[in-house]
């Protein structure tokens, strides 16, 4: 008998063993899939912080960059979903947020913030509402967390400035400060035109953030309706083009200059971008760079676009991938992680990184109240491809082509309402 | 006798029916792949233009909203128009310059190995990384050849943002990555031409434009077909010159085709759509291919022997 009773134990405990040593391996073997924006510079860093997380959850992370700007990555994301690879988690801006809400594509994270309400609490309060309020859904479910934004500000080529003889502006500048500025900084060197400011061609995020600051925008808030034809929209858009063709302060922009690179060697004095070029600057040695807002042509509202690490609803690894997209959401991740480039999207982080970087000068605007409302989110409907499209063909048609402005808005909004109604 | 006779056709259907075989053989990878990467495609496209299908979500049956969309869709007349004024500059530049070009090389004595190298290498580089180089040389205030421009006094030429200088510019581009590929069928197609035919023409006196007038177009005329039904078609699919040179721009003024499906399809994800664009597409060359079959047998010679 007690033969007996020993051998049924050993049996339990070996089976026990058994299932826990398939338990184990089991969470030993969880490799998860991470997609990211970009060309892959930032694999290595990345991959050396996500081997410290597999050091301390054992869960290993494979890493995939997707070059390409947003949409382009969307698109990518968007073909890999449906042709039946294992993405885990994904970085995803707020231009591809509503179209991977409304296909379904995206997990809610809101059992993991109800479970980790310390966590949650830390970076909710560190981060903008209307940055969080872009990862719910109608029925406030929540989707990611602020990972990292931009804003959009006017760089300066300072030497370009200290040439003409000019400070940088205040903040609160006018349209007409703004003329006199590039009518000193429009300028000829080795008989190659110096010019003052490049127009956000190719550039919707950039562009919207100069409609904002004249009361206008793409599109209304609920996305049913475009506002692009709106006066307010055709002043702006008949200033860029009166940049280039009435007043010759702007150069003509072509598919394959970057003005980011015509501000580095000085060939145009001021350009509107978030801070993304400042992984141009540091790779450069450029220093010269300072930035002020946009100037106020009827009223002074910052735009704001933001990312976060979404967890994909086919994953096979939810609660991992969650786990994940939390981890990298926190400040020992984000610090790590985001030295030049965007800014990380908690605010007291936001401080510390931007000031060790030390340049541009008047970095603070980066971060001024980012933890606060003042951001208003770049339009981004579900239909965001088809829209930019039609927005940056209006953009050339008007800045490149000479079309006539009101007529070219027109039709990008009768198009961009037909969008908007077709698949709204 | 009978017998006899019964072994020998026996015999010839044996080998008839090994030489089909052989012939299938020989076809089949041709077959499959056409099959597997053009012709399920085509037919793909198809019925995919009865559908609205994301990728993500299953495909939902739309009838014809998707043709009358395209029926009623603007863009897609301006990108219609655009192609056929490539089509009208780009058909005859490599169809023509193309031959004469190969004509003048053919005749062109010890030098025709190096002019047939320089010629055909720009089509041996990849597309992407010279249309980048080509970008940057006609840029407007910092490319190379503005530079020249203003050295000798004129003044910038907007190369790729004035919707008319543009379709120039692309033709010169065109012109230089490509001109090679038809240089080389005409090239091979003069090759083949009989020389006693010109050893006669040049005994009875006949001049070099004579020569070619009477000899070298007629009998070079089964090339010229093929380069124009390959140019036609090729031109009506193009994309690489203007995504990589000005992204369809200035404004939509060089959108072509192409560049729409690519757009519908693969950037705004509405795959429905895009296929009732591509098939379209397919009708229209398919119609025009025909007509250009039906055509040739009032120019073109076969049977010079």
């Amino acid at each position: 008998m007690k033969k007996r009773t020993m051998a049924l134990w050993m049996s339990v405990c070996m089976a026990a063993g058994l299932f826990g040593g398939v338990t184990a391996s089991a969470a030993e073997d969880i490799t998860l899939t991470l997609a990211m924006c970009g060309d892959g510079t930032t694999k290595e860093s990345l991959d050396q912080l996500l081997a410290q997380y597999t050091e301390e959850t054992g869960v290993k992370v494979e890493t995939i960059f997707i070059a390409g700007n947003w949409g382009e990555y969307c698109t990518k994301l968007q073909t890999m979903v449906g042709g039946g690879d294992e993405v885990d988690c994904a970085i995803l801006a707020i231009e591809g947020v509503e179209k991977f809400l409304k296909m379904g594509i995206a997990e809610p994270i809101d059992d993991w913030i109800a479970a980790n309400p310390d966590i949650s609490k830390a970076i909710l309060d560190d981060t903008s509402p209307s940055f969080q309020e872009v990862f719910r859904d109608n029925d406030g479910n929540t989707y990611a967390f602020p990972f990292s934004f931009n804003n959009v500000v006017m760089h300066f080529n300072t030497d370009r400035l200290a040439e003409a003889g000019l400070e940088l502006p205040g903040e609160n500048w006018t349209k007409e400060e703004f003329l006199d500025y590039c009518e000193k900084l429009t300028t000829e060197k080795d008989g190659v035109k110096q010019y003052a400011v490049a127009v956000p061609y190719g550039e919707y995020f950039c562009a919207e953030a100069w409609l904002y600051n004249n009361g206008a925008s793409y599109m209304n808030d609920d996305f049913t309706e475009s506002t692009i034809n709106s006066p307010e929209s055709v002043e702006v858009f008949q200033l860029w083009q009166d940049l280039i063709y009435k007043y010759g302060y702007a150069p003509i922009p072509e598919e394959n200059v970057s003005p980011i690179a015509q501000i580095i060697n000085g060939q145009v004095a001021m350009a509107a971008y978030g801070r993304w070029p400042t992984a141009n600057y540091v790779q450069d040695d450029f220093d010269a760079v300072a930035i002020q807002f946009l100037p106020t042509l009827s009223v002074n509202q910052q735009i704001g676009g933001v990312d976060g690490i979404f967890t994909l609803k086919n994953s096979k690894h939810i609660e991992e991938a969650k786990e994940l997209a939390a981890w990298m959401s926190q400040a020992d991740f984000e610090g790590q992680y985001l030295s030049v480039g965007n800014i990380p999207a908690l605010h007291s982080l936001a401080e510390t990184k931007i000031s060790e970087l030390g340049i541009p000068n008047n970095y603070e605007l980066f971060y001024l109240d980012s933890n606060t409302d003042i951001y208003k989110p770049v339009s981004a409907p579900p239909q965001f491809t088809e829209c930019s499209n039609i927005v940056l063909t209006a953009i050339s048609e008007i800045c490149v082509n000479q079309g006539d402005v009101q007529e070219t808005l027109d039709a990008a909004a009768e198009e961009m309402n037909a969008v908007l109604a077709e698949n709204g | 006798m009978k017998k006899a006779m019964k072994n020998t056709g026996s015999y010839g259907d044996r080998k008839r029916r090994r030489d089909n075989l052989a012939a299938y053989a020989f076809l089949a990878p041709a077959l499959v792949s056409f099959i597997l990467f053009i012709g399920i495609p085509v037919i793909v496209a198809g019925v995919l233009s009865f559908f609205d299908y994301n990728l993500i979500n299953p495909p939902t049956f739309i009838g014809l909203k998707n043709i009358k969309k395209m029926l009623a869709d603007r863009g897609l007349r301006q990108a219609f128009a655009n192609t056929f004024k490539f089509l009208l500059i780009l058909c005859p530049i490599h169809c023509g310059l193309g031959m004469v070009l190969a004509f003048l090389v053919y005749r062109a004595g010890r030098f025709q190995y190096f002019f047939r190298s320089a010629i055909y290498f720009p089509t041996i580089v990849t597309t992407a990384s010279v249309a980048i180089a080509w970008g940057y040389l006609f840029s407007t205030d910092t490319g190379a050849i503005n530079y020249f421009v203003r050295l000798l006094g004129g003044s910038n030429i907007p190369w790729l943002t004035n919707r008319v200088v543009v379709y120039v510019t692309i033709a010169l581009f065109s012109f230089w990555k490509f001109i090679g590929t038809t240089f080389l069928y005409y090239y091979i197609g003069l090759q083949n031409i009989p020389t006693g035919y010109y050893e006669a023409a040049e005994i009875d006196g006949a001049n070099v434009f004579q020569c070619f007038r009477h000899i070298t177009l007629p009998l070079l005329s089964p090339t010229i077909f093929f380069v124009l039904i390959t140019n036609v078609v090729n031109v009506f699919q193009i994309f690489d010159e203007p995504y990589l040179l000005t992204n369809g721009g200035p404004g939509s003024a060089t959108k072509t085709i192409a560049l729409e499906i690519y757009q519908t399809a693969f950037q705004d994800m509405n795959i429905g759509y895009g296929g009732t664009i591509s098939f379209a597409l397919f009708l229209i060359i398919l119609v025009i291919t025909v007509l250009q079959y039906v055509g040739q047998n009032k120019w073109v010679v076969y049977d010079y022997e």
